[in-house]
């Protein structure tokens, strides 16, 4: 193992409602690798993001063999996600989704330019389609990474933060709302779910898994 | 101004040299020579702060410097501790140039990677573990020994590769405890816990072929020569190497035949099969892929840095609605 290589950057997690508007974008750090970065509004650098939601659109253009676009919806918006040249597997397992499909994307977190400005799209790495238990996963798991950005926010040492204030205006109350209903809207189907499947009305209302952590 | 590496280093390397030049000592040379002598360091581990003094040296003692140290100032660290410094757990290690008392058990030690490295290896409390490391002529004599609990004040963290360790100087006083002092963490059986999704699965994955000796078991390129045991007639296995990743840190994790079986439900005779069907050896790789991607698994095993050296895992549970109910009042507290 190479002791000198950089770490690998983590895949943040982000609602799309926070993510679109990431509209800033930095090379960040000094290393011949110095990667590419977006700035969540809540606060983080993010060269990558590792997303679930429902594959609602692909477009693949016949005259472009090296291209490939999509979107993704979350509870609370759309990703815009694409492949290129350098994605050839990508490429090719886009090809076999059909859309609407349960998927789980990791990809590079960049900007394009649109006609008002810089757009945030998620340029794919390896998409999957995955079993709908790991949406309710991902939500929970973003709205936790939120809410630990949003209390990191004031944080005198948080230089991103400090950027993020200063770019964006950062209204943080919506992205908190926009967490808390993604949150509620997975507790909804969970509810629903164990209606379909468990007519008691005097069930317990607790879910497999309730205090195994 | 021209951007360069290290640029606060290289100004303290010059003021070095520019202290020399009182008594007739001149260096020629440029700021990006020293940028890189200081980056030259850095890929050897070396800290930034350390390599202005290496550099400053060699530069004047090339220049005819007898006594290069009195034109550097500073010591080794960002700041000298100072006499308190704050106990902190490996949990609470963030920040580096930090002076900390660490309370600690050494669970690993390994080889040095370089000459110049005197022991390293891996500390652990309650809270988690921590890399150590000290360097040859550092001052800091200690033999550290596998299994033993030491309280280290002051020792200063350091940051190698995005992760905080300690580095244990002459400053460094280790003192070795006992009885109910000491931790009570066995090395034999010491276990960290990591939660993650596999992001991302690399290269030499899904069907291999291994060298078939017990003591070697390298994975091979080429099915008959391995390139430390010579000729051989190599034996076909199956591994995953994928990316654990927490939003945070991510870890390469190997997981082998049986425990690739256990989480994406392949065994070998299946892997066969499905290469006989597709006439392709990638195929099973893409199958574990497509099970796998976007799966979260607690893994428990022992954290090396950038790797993780699984021993056992389980899929993790999809919330139940009050999971997300703690969630939510967590968000809702908010400002």
């Amino acid at each position: 193992m190479s002791q000198s290589t950089p770490s690998r950057n983590p895949a943040r997690r982000v609602f799309a409602w926070e993510y679109k508007d990431a509209t800033y974008e930095e090379t960040r750090g000094d290393g011949d690798r110095s990667p590419n970065m977006v700035l969540l509004p809540t606060g983080q650098w993010a060269h990558r993001v590792f997303l679930v939601g429902s594959l609602v659109d692909i477009v693949d253009d016949p005259d472009s063999e090296n291209y490939i676009r999509g979107e993704l919806q979350d509870p609370t918006g759309r990703f815009p996600i694409d492949a290129g040249q350098f994605e050839p597997e990508a490429i090719a397992n886009m090809r076999q989704l059909d859309p609407p499909e349960f998927v789980a994307v990791t990809g590079k977190a960049v900007t394009f330019s649109g006609d008002s400005g810089p757009v945030p799209k998620v340029r794919v790495e390896s998409i999957t389609d995955i079993p709908e238990a790991l949406y309710d996963s991902w939500v929970k798991d973003t709205a936790e990474k939120t809410a630990t950005r949003l209390t990191n926010f004031s944080n005198d040492a948080n230089d991103a933060a400090a950027l993020a204030a200063e770019r964006y205006g950062t209204d943080l109350e919506q992205y908190r709302d926009a967490a808390i209903e993604a949150t509620e809207e997975v507790q909804e189907i969970i509810r629903e779910e164990m209606a379909e499947t468990e007519p008691d009305p005097d069930a317990s209302p607790t879910a497999p898994g309730v205090g195994q952590d | 101004m021209t951007d360069i590496k290290h640029q606060d280093h290289v100004d303290e390397v010059r003021e070095a040299l520019e202290s020399a030049e009182k008594d007739g000592i001149s260096v020629e040379t440029t700021d990006e020579a020293i940028s890189n002598a200081i980056e030259d360091h850095r890929q050897k581990r070396v800290d930034p702060e350390d390599a202005v003094r290496y550099v400053s040296r060699s530069l004047l003692r090339e220049a005819g410097a007898d006594n290069p140290r009195q034109y550097i100032s500073g010591g080794s660290n960002p700041s000298p501790p100072s006499g308190v410094n704050p106990q902190l757990t490996a949990s609470q290690l963030e920040e580096e140039g930090e002076w900390i008392e660490f309370i600690g058990t050494v669970i690993e030690a390994y080889d040095p990677s370089y000459s110049e490295m005197d022991q390293q290896g891996r500390l652990a409390d309650e809270t988690g573990t921590v890399r150590f490391v000290s360097w040859q002529n550092s001052g800091f004599e200690t033999e550290l020994v596998t299994g033993e609990t030491y309280r280290f004040d002051p020792v200063v963290t350091t940051e190698f590769d995005g992760n905080v360790e300690l580095k244990l100087t002459g400053t460094t006083q280790a003192e070795r405890l006992e009885g109910d002092d000491a931790l009570g963490i066995d090395p034999d059986t010491y276990t960290e816990t990591i939660e993650g999704v596999l992001v991302d699965f690399q290269d030499q994955m899904g069907l291999i072929e291994r060298c078939p000796n017990e003591t070697c078991r390298r994975v091979l390129q080429d099915p008959t020569v391995c390139p430390d045991c010579g000729e051989v007639e190599s034996e076909t296995d199956i591994r995953t190497k994928a990316v654990v990743d927490d939003g945070e840190d991510s870890w390469t994790v190997f997981l082998n035949a049986e425990q690739t079986d256990s989480l994406a439900q392949l065994t070998f005779e299946q892997a066969e099969q499905l290469v006989e069907k597709y006439d392709y050896t990638g195929v099973v790789k893409e199958y574990i892929v497509s099970q796998l991607h976007g799966e979260y698994i607690r893994f428990h095993g022992r954290d090396r840095g950038r790797s993780f050296n699984v021993s056992d895992f389980e899929l993790l549970n999809p919330p139940s609605v009050t999971d997300l109910e703690n969630v939510k009042q967590e968000l809702e507290q908010l400002p």
